[in-house]
């Protein structure tokens, strides 16, 4: 492979990057506490941490998005100082992060080079230039992307390759990837990761930042592990175990997190029978009353659009959904409640929160019902549950009347597992679509505490993730989802990481328009 | 992790540092409707100092009774704004409505038929409205407008563009629009009690929550099981009797059914009234006390400017200069409270 080094990127003496001592406090809370981090040319650094352990925080500091608080940071031996992202970019930085900064309705080649491109001597845009760089820009990777196609039309883990091109056509020395795998299949992984290898063998730096400690193991070179805003320790992948990472990171045995006892199964509650619609394929199951089903599958196959389905929020054009021997109508969620359905929904604040809308009224809100008499709101009952709620979840808020957009994520997930709980009466099938995301372990642990104590009570619960720890920390029994079909059923005992991953991979091939590692030079 | 006292107030003690000064806010920051009555007495004072008839009590009676219709009016279109919806329509009704009204006068020789036909204009478009929005799944802001140009057409052509007078001279339809009891004008009167009715119904009733709830996140709100659809399409139906109230009322004033009511821009000034009252254009956050504050701040900058004797051209002018001044305001005291906020947070 002939070695075409960045244009100016002599063989450097000092690291890439040197952050020292950095610090960053936000209202109440020290995001980063004497942060040292430093990445070498040609080095793949990962940061693993649990989400709010700090990783985000330290990567938008790089970006120029954060300013620090405290410490220094060099760049290739310069002391730098980041205002703006452009400042950060001006240095040869680049972040690719999980919602990718690219302009739908514009094509390959020209969200490769927004923001500066080349042009003809009479001073338009140079476009047929700007394709053939870009084609050359993605067959340095490996790729064979067309350049004229709208970026839009691309499949995710394509327009991740567009972000890395357009770093490349920035001559970016380092670049910053924020798990980049979350929405990607096995197969899109490797592509991912032989990339990662050329830019390594070029010289680039890479910070990889995940908490998927199987790819640290496949890619990274040295690893720095985050915990509650500090740096836990900075060692080399090759002299560390996964048991020991966990440790690192979690900074307690995993089985603390996952308060599972005993489930006390009762009789059949939910049957579903050749579910399809919205991309579901003849989906069939049955939940019975106290246990507790998890829903495993990447994302894009199909996990929430089940959940959604199965509440009437989603269209359907086939199948029924029974509970409790009552079919639910299709597209009307209001059924789905009245016939005891709670649906927790996977964005809490694009469709689960109103946001601009207090505390009490987000947990009432399924519920008011119960506290109005003709329709007139008895506002001290209403008060008094919603002062319960917040006793009993621990739910931080200076006041019932706080906006709930002002909480934090943790707590915003326990106000909308309220607004079920408070329906207990009624409720029969609680829902709940990746009720985790992002938010801080401690709360993690007592979303799974809560879910535990629903299931005994009798509750049936659907639990959908796209993490697969959870899943095999709290379900009774697991149903893996690919492309809309259920591909495995698996009960406590035989479900293992390996067999949730295998039934889950989808068998298309490499990014099809990508060529093998090898042809490429 | 123990959950802090639900009641606590927002002052919370906190980790971080910061002055002492910003966190204890001026209460006009805290509360809108403080901030409002801050600059409608700041306005109500100008024209104490700068016209010397402004100075009687008489003045904040007579305004009462002149904003009596922006008021009404404001009260539906603020619920349906809180709602995420808005109505334009509001204007052309004004001037649909009155004629409607005395153009049954004189068909049926009948104050009374005259006043329930007109009042029965406002459901009936509001419901076309709100069936086009919810069932045909339209966009409201274009639906109303389409509807104020095609009632305001309908009205020309139906009067040809001339007055229609009350030939019978129904006093008691006039004389309303001057009465009063104990000096508080009745117009002023019917739009208090409809204030207060729609203050307890959008903050202490069910349908009423539900309508912030909707307006602040359409798909938690269907998801929660609240008929998004069925609450949308009554308040289009209470905007348009809202409406229609104001307009019997515009009518009343001299007992003619002008063609040209509401004509200069009624549904806007309406809508800028209310978000300057702090009401989110975007649906979900506001208070109805304050929209209708906003509605009183711009009807005295109006009725002050035609003390002072000047003319409509240059109120115009000084309208839209209060108005800016009041949403640069605005955005100065939201950002106090975000940085307050974050303050506090924990």
């Amino acid at each position: 492979m002939p070695d075409s080094p960045i244009p100016g990127e002599a063989t450097v003496a000092a690291p890439v990057l040197e952050m020292r001592g950095i610090r960053k406090v936000f209202p109440g809370v020290v995001a980063l506490d004497d942060v040292d981090v430093d990445v070498v040319a040609g080095e793949v650094h990962a940061l693993l941490g649990e989400n709010g352990a700090g990783k985000s925080t330290l990567i938008k500091i790089l970006a120029g998005v954060h300013r620090r608080d405290g410490g220094t940071m060099r760049v290739a031996g310069e002391e730098v100082d980041f205002a703006s992202p452009a400042d950060s970019l001006g240095r040869r930085i680049k972040v690719v992060y999980q919602e990718l900064d690219l302009v739908d309705g514009l094509s390959v080649a020209e969200n490769v080079f927004l923001g500066g491109y080349p042009k003809t001597p009479r001073g338009l845009v140079d476009f047929a230039a700007m394709r053939n760089r870009t084609r050359e820009l993605l067959a340095d990777l490996g790729l064979e992307i067309d350049p004229a196609l709208p970026v839009g039309e691309l499949r995710v883990a394509e327009q991740q390759m567009v972000e890395i091109a357009r770093a490349l056509s920035r001559q970016a020395r380092l670049i910053v990837m924020d798990e980049p795998t979350s929405a990607l299949s096995p197969a899109e992984v490797d592509t991912l990761f032989g990339v990662i290898a050329r830019l390594k063998s070029r010289g680039v730096a890479i910070v990889y930042v995940s908490h998927k400690l199987d790819e640290i193991e496949r890619i990274a070179d040295r690893v720095t592990v985050f915990r509650d805003g500090r740096r836990v320790v900075t060692a080399g992948v090759a002299e560390t175990t996964p048991r020991q990472l966990v440790a690192w990171m979690v900074g307690r045995e995993l089985h603390d997190l996952f308060p599972k006892s005993a489930p006390a199964i009762g009789g059949p509650l939910l049957v579903v029978d050749r579910l399809s619609g919205s991309g579901l394929r003849d989906v069939s199951f049955a939940v019975n009353a106290g246990e507790i089903v998890g829903v495993y599958g990447l994302m894009g196959a199909g996990i929430n659009t089940l959940g959604r389905a199965l509440f009437g929020a989603a269209a359907r054009d086939g199948g029924s959904v029974v509970l409790a021997g009552a079919a639910i109508r299709p597209n009307h969620p209001r059924d789905a409640i009245a016939k005891g359905m709670g649906l927790l929904t996977e964005n809490r604040k694009q469709d689960g929160l109103v946001l601009p809308l207090a505390v009490r009224a987000n947990m009432t809100l399924a519920a008011l019902a119960r506290f109005a008499d003709l329709s007139w709101i008895k506002g001290g009952a209403e008060t008094r549950a919603a002062a319960e709620y917040v006793d009993r979840l621990g739910i931080k808020t200076p006041s019932l009347r706080q906006p709930v957009r002002y909480l934090s994520g943790g707590n915003q997930q326990k106000v909308l597992m309220a607004r079920w709980m408070l329906r207990q009466d009624s409720l029969k099938l609680l829902i709940l679509a990746e009720p985790t995301r992002g938010i801080d372990v401690g709360s993690k642990a007592e979303i799974y505490r809560l879910i535990d104590a629903m299931a005994h009570r009798g509750i049936g619960i659907v639990f959908m993730s796209t993490e697969i720890p959870e899943i095999l920390g709290i379900a009774d029994r697991i149903l893996v989802m690919r492309e809309g079909r259920i591909t495995a059923e698996l009960g406590r005992a035989e479900a293992t990481q390996e067999r949730l991953v295998a039934a889950a991979a989808t068998d298309d091939e490499p990014l099809p328009a990508a060529l093998p590692i090898d042809a490429a030079s | 992790m123990a959950a802090i006292h639900p009641d606590r107030s927002a002052a919370a003690p906190s980790a971080g540092g910061g002055g002492g000064i910003r966190r204890r806010l001026l209460p006009a920051v805290r509360h809108e409707e403080i901030a409002l009555l801050g600059l409608f007495l700041l306005v109500a004072a100008f024209f104490a100092v700068a016209v010397p008839s402004a100075r009687s009590g008489g003045t904040y009676l007579d305004l009462l009774r002149d904003a009596a219709p922006n008021l009404i009016a404001a009260i539906g279109v603020t619920l349906l704004l809180l709602a995420g919806e808005f109505d334009l329509s509001v204007g052309s009704m004004l001037a649909f409505t009155g004629v409607v009204t005395v153009s049954t006068f004189n068909a049926t020789d009948s104050m009374w038929l005259g006043i329930v036909a007109g009042l029965l204009t406002g459901p009936l478009i509001g419901a076309i409205n709100g069936y086009l929005v919810t069932v045909q799944g339209m966009n409201s802001l274009m639906t109303t407008l389409g509807m104020l140009f095609a009632l305001r057409g309908l009205v020309y052509v139906w009067t040809n563009q001339t007055p229609v007078v009350d030939e019978n001279g129904f006093s008691v339809f006039t004389g309303f629009y001057r009465g009063e009891i104990a000096r508080i004008p009745l117009p002023g009167i019917i739009a208090l009690v409809l204030i207060a009715l729609a203050w307890l119904f959008a903050t202490r009733t069910e349908f009423g929550r539900n309508i912030y709830a909707i307006g602040g996140n359409r798909t938690a709100a269907r998801v929660s099981g609240i008929r998004v659809q069925r609450n949308t399409f009554l308040l289009f139906v209470l905007s348009g009797t809202m409406a229609a109230i104001a307009g019997v009322l515009v009518a009343s004033q001299t007992g003619t059914g002008y063609f040209d009511a509401g004509v200069q821009g009624f549904e806007l000034i309406v809508i800028a009234s209310i978000v300057l009252g702090g009401v989110s254009l975007s649906g979900g956050e506001g208070n109805l006390l304050s929209a209708m504050l906003g509605v009183l701040i711009l009807g005295m900058v109006a009725k002050g400017l035609r003390l002072m004797g000047a003319h409509t051209t240059q109120q115009l002018v000084v309208t839209g200069i209060v108005m800016l001044l009041a949403v640069f305001l605005h955005g100065v005291r939201q950002r106090m409270l975000v940085e307050s906020r974050r303050r506090n947070r924990a």
